[in-house]
């Protein structure tokens, strides 16, 4: 009788640990696809990471077994597209993240789209993946939130009235530079030179003289690293009449700094997370996930880190929440809780519109103040004051 | 003379056996569309493979740049599509002729010189093409790539809808087609009067234009029949795809993996590209990226050392037969 007693209560305790543990509950399937390999896996490397991290915090947190399958897209939108067909195809995945570049998440989230399957994404700006209004898509940052960040700080820091946008012809650029130009006009400032350049451009003097002739406050150029070095160097010849000089990415990393020294001091760009820079609201959960993640990866996170951490922990909690406790993760409960998501995150305040598109992202606009990036843009996220005007070249 | 216990295959019965298999293949891997998106991916590069073949191992013209053909029937299939309305179908049969006149453009002058200022000719003119996709930005959207280009639509056959876009085993039965139909145009050129020139035109340029061959229309018959597959394939891709940008479409693997393909598979054979691009894609996805998921495609340079070292006919050069010249005679 003893031994029966024994046995039960052995038997009741095992019971009370695996429900505790949460084993009892269905492991929830991830898939990730990246590229690992290829042209752009720098970027998918440091998106894998921060999704991995993810995945391990959500099983402690809500004593759940994430099973996570991860898949090389080799920066190819044809091994794009076979990668979203084996997570959701073959391992049968409850929803799919990750994704770097938009023309490897456009087919990527179209054969989401064909099975059924939850796909948010961080890694694609482009305006066209949202416009077929794919049920399935979700992505945490898009182009309008880039620009908001330039035209924000031009019409609340700046008040300038004449604005300049030189821009390579290259397509994120390009559209950029169109977006920033549309809610710039909307808000009543103007946009008298608007201009393209080629990639490879080594004399900007004609453009930016056009620049100078119109009279404009602010020179602003949707451009990459060698755009930037031109178009300083040949303001600074011209001694260029302007009060701000802001670049779009690229501009303002320690490379940039390191090659062109006091020539980089004044200007302004934008990012999407850096150290600190998460509202007040966020700043704890920022701690935390920059502490987990130096732990595991003894390094510091990038904003692209961040981005797949968080994209990770958003498609993770909808599955849960959509799914209940009966482990029933079905796609249109994970949907539905997906676009009833409304929180303050690292990044900022994170909730999607009918498109899957994010309702309130923004990108932060910082300004080189001697040698360090300083966050000036949007006001409750920034870390200092704009010294405006001032360009690296004296100017006016 | 035939060794005691050589089996060789005829090329005819080489090419049944390899599209029996194909036919069959769907059942053995149940129909699952994530392997069958690994085989249609096989399918257009064993066609592309077929193409290029036809052109270097049977005319001897090596060719750096069918990127440049398969790119060309990409963005020519997509521009009509979404442009100018047209259907799928024919827009994919004007963009093989894109590919033709893309052909003559670079053969035209290139096929005058000696040497192999061909190869260099045609890999400076996939690079052309390539530019020409990044700058015709009212055309092509530039570096941006265009966006949501249509599946081929769908159609009743004996009572069922065959659909593109949701089923990979109907874009897989329409790719293994294509193969078929790249194969047979290279297989009846073979065995014409112009694939009998050709093989003289491989053999010595020279003594060929001597015993009176036109060695001139022989290349250029050889590239237009190549360029129009590979162009083809081009087209089918973008549908398949529904994505298209210079970098994609022009990506130099659509120059180099025919050739390996071609090199695997057997040059002094028809089919032989068409197997080796089966196997080496089948290979790499399903056992080099288990054990490497990262550096798997080193085994290509290694998998192609042993074959060029220890079997330089390639995987069926030494079981099937060569077609033999003459027959139509």
């Amino acid at each position: 009788m003893r031994r029966t007693l024994v046995r039960a209560a052995l038997a009741a305790s095992l019971v009370g640990i695996w429900i505790g543990t949460g084993l009892g509950a269905a492991p929830i399937k991830l898939g990730a696809h990246a590229p690992q390999t290829g042209s752009l896996a720098k970027h998918g490397i440091e998106q894998m990471k921060g999704i991995r991290l993810a995945a391990e915090e959500f099983e402690k947190s809500h004593k759940i077994k994430v099973d996570l399958f991860i898949y090389d897209d080799e920066s190819n939108p044809q091994k794009a597209v076979a990668a979203v067909e084996k997570l959701a195809g073959v391992d049968k995945v409850n929803g799919i993240v990750g994704g770097y570049g938009s023309n490897l998440v456009g087919p990527a989230s179209e054969a989401a789209e064909r099975y059924d399957t939850p796909y948010l994404t961080t890694g694609a700006v482009d305006t066209k993946l949202s416009a077929k209004k794919f049920k399935n898509f979700f992505r945490l940052n898009n182009m309008p939130g880039y620009a908001a960040a330039q035209s924000g700080t031009i019409k609340d820091l700046f008040k300038a009235k004449k604005v300049a946008i030189l821009y390579n012809s290259l397509s994120a650029t390009t559209e950029i530079a169109e977006v920033v130009k549309e809610q710039l006009v909307r808000a009543g400032i103007a946009v008298p030179v608007f201009e393209k350049f080629e990639k490879g451009t080594t004399n900007y003097k004609p453009i930016l003289l056009k620049v100078k002739d119109a009279g404009c406050e602010v020179l602003l150029v949707e451009g990459y690293f060698p755009d930037y070095v031109g178009t300083l160097k040949d303001a600074k010849i011209l001694n260029l009449p302007v009060k701000a000089y802001m670049g779009a990415w690229g501009i303002g990393t320690p490379e940039f700094t390191r090659e062109l020294g006091p020539m980089s001091e004044y200007v302004y760009g934008t990012s999407i997370w850096e150290m600190g820079t998460a509202p007040k609201a966020a700043k704890q959960e920022e701690a935390g996930i920059v502490t987990a993640y130096k732990a595991k990866f003894k390094e510091e996170p990038s904003y692209i880190a961040m981005l797949g951490y968080l994209s990770g922990k958003y498609m993770l909690e909808a599955i849960y929440k959509g799914g209940g406790n009966a482990g029933s993760y079905g796609a249109e409960n994970t949907r539905k809780t997906l676009r009833a998501v409304d929180v303050v995150s690292p990044l900022g305040r994170v909730a999607f519109d009918d498109k899957g598109d994010p309702r309130y992202f923004s990108a932060v606009l910082f300004q080189t103040q001697k040698g360090t990036q300083v966050v000036v843009y949007p006001r409750e996220r920034a870390q200092g004051s704009v010294q405006y005007p001032a360009v690296p070249w004296g100017g006016k | 003379m035939k060794h005691p216990g050589a089996f060789r295959l005829s090329e005819e019965s080489a090419a049944a056996l390899v599209f029996a298999a194909v036919l069959l293949l769907p059942v053995a891997i149940s129909f699952n569309p994530y392997y069958l998106s690994i085989f249609i991916s096989a399918l257009i590069l064993g066609a592309v493979s077929i193409a290029w073949n036809l052109l270097a191992g049977v005319c001897g013209q090596v060719s750096f740049g069918h990127a440049g053909f398969f790119g060309i029937g990409a963005y020519v299939s997509a521009i009509l599509v979404m442009k100018a309305g047209w259907n799928p179908y024919p827009a994919m049969a004007v963009a093989g002729l894109a590919g033709v006149a893309g052909g003559l453009l670079i053969g035209v002058p290139a096929f005058r010189l000696r040497g192999p200022y061909f190869a260099l000719a045609i890999l400076g003119f996939a690079e052309v093409m390539k530019l020409l996709a990044l700058n015709l930005t009212e055309l092509t959207e530039g570096s941006q790539g265009i966006f949501n280009v249509p599946p081929l639509p769908a159609f009743q056959a004996g009572g069922v809808v065959v659909d593109f876009y949701i089923s990979r085993t109907s874009n897989y039965y329409f790719a293994a087609a294509l193969m078929l139909i790249v194969y047979l145009a290279a297989y009846l050129l073979r065995r014409s009067n112009t694939g009998l020139a050709m093989f003289a035109v491989h053999g010595d340029e020279e003594t060929a234009a001597g015993i009176g061959v036109p060695v001139l229309r022989t290349k250029i018959a050889a590239l237009s029949v190549s360029a129009f597959s590979t162009a083809l394939m081009g087209a089918f891709y973008t549908h398949y795809v529904h994505f298209l940008s210079p970098d994609t479409a022009f990506d130099g693997s659509w120059s180099v993996m025919p050739i390996v393909g071609s090199l695997f598979g057997g040059m002094g054979t028809l089919i032989g590209p068409g197997v080796g691009s089966l196997v080496i894609t089948g290979l790499d996805e399903f056992v080099f990226k288990r054990f490497f998921e990262t550096g798997h495609k080193l085994f290509f340079g290694l998998l192609l050392a042993v074959v060029i070292v220890w079997a330089p006919l390639g995987l069926l050069g030494k079981k099937v037969r060569k077609i033999p010249h003459g027959e139509n005679e």
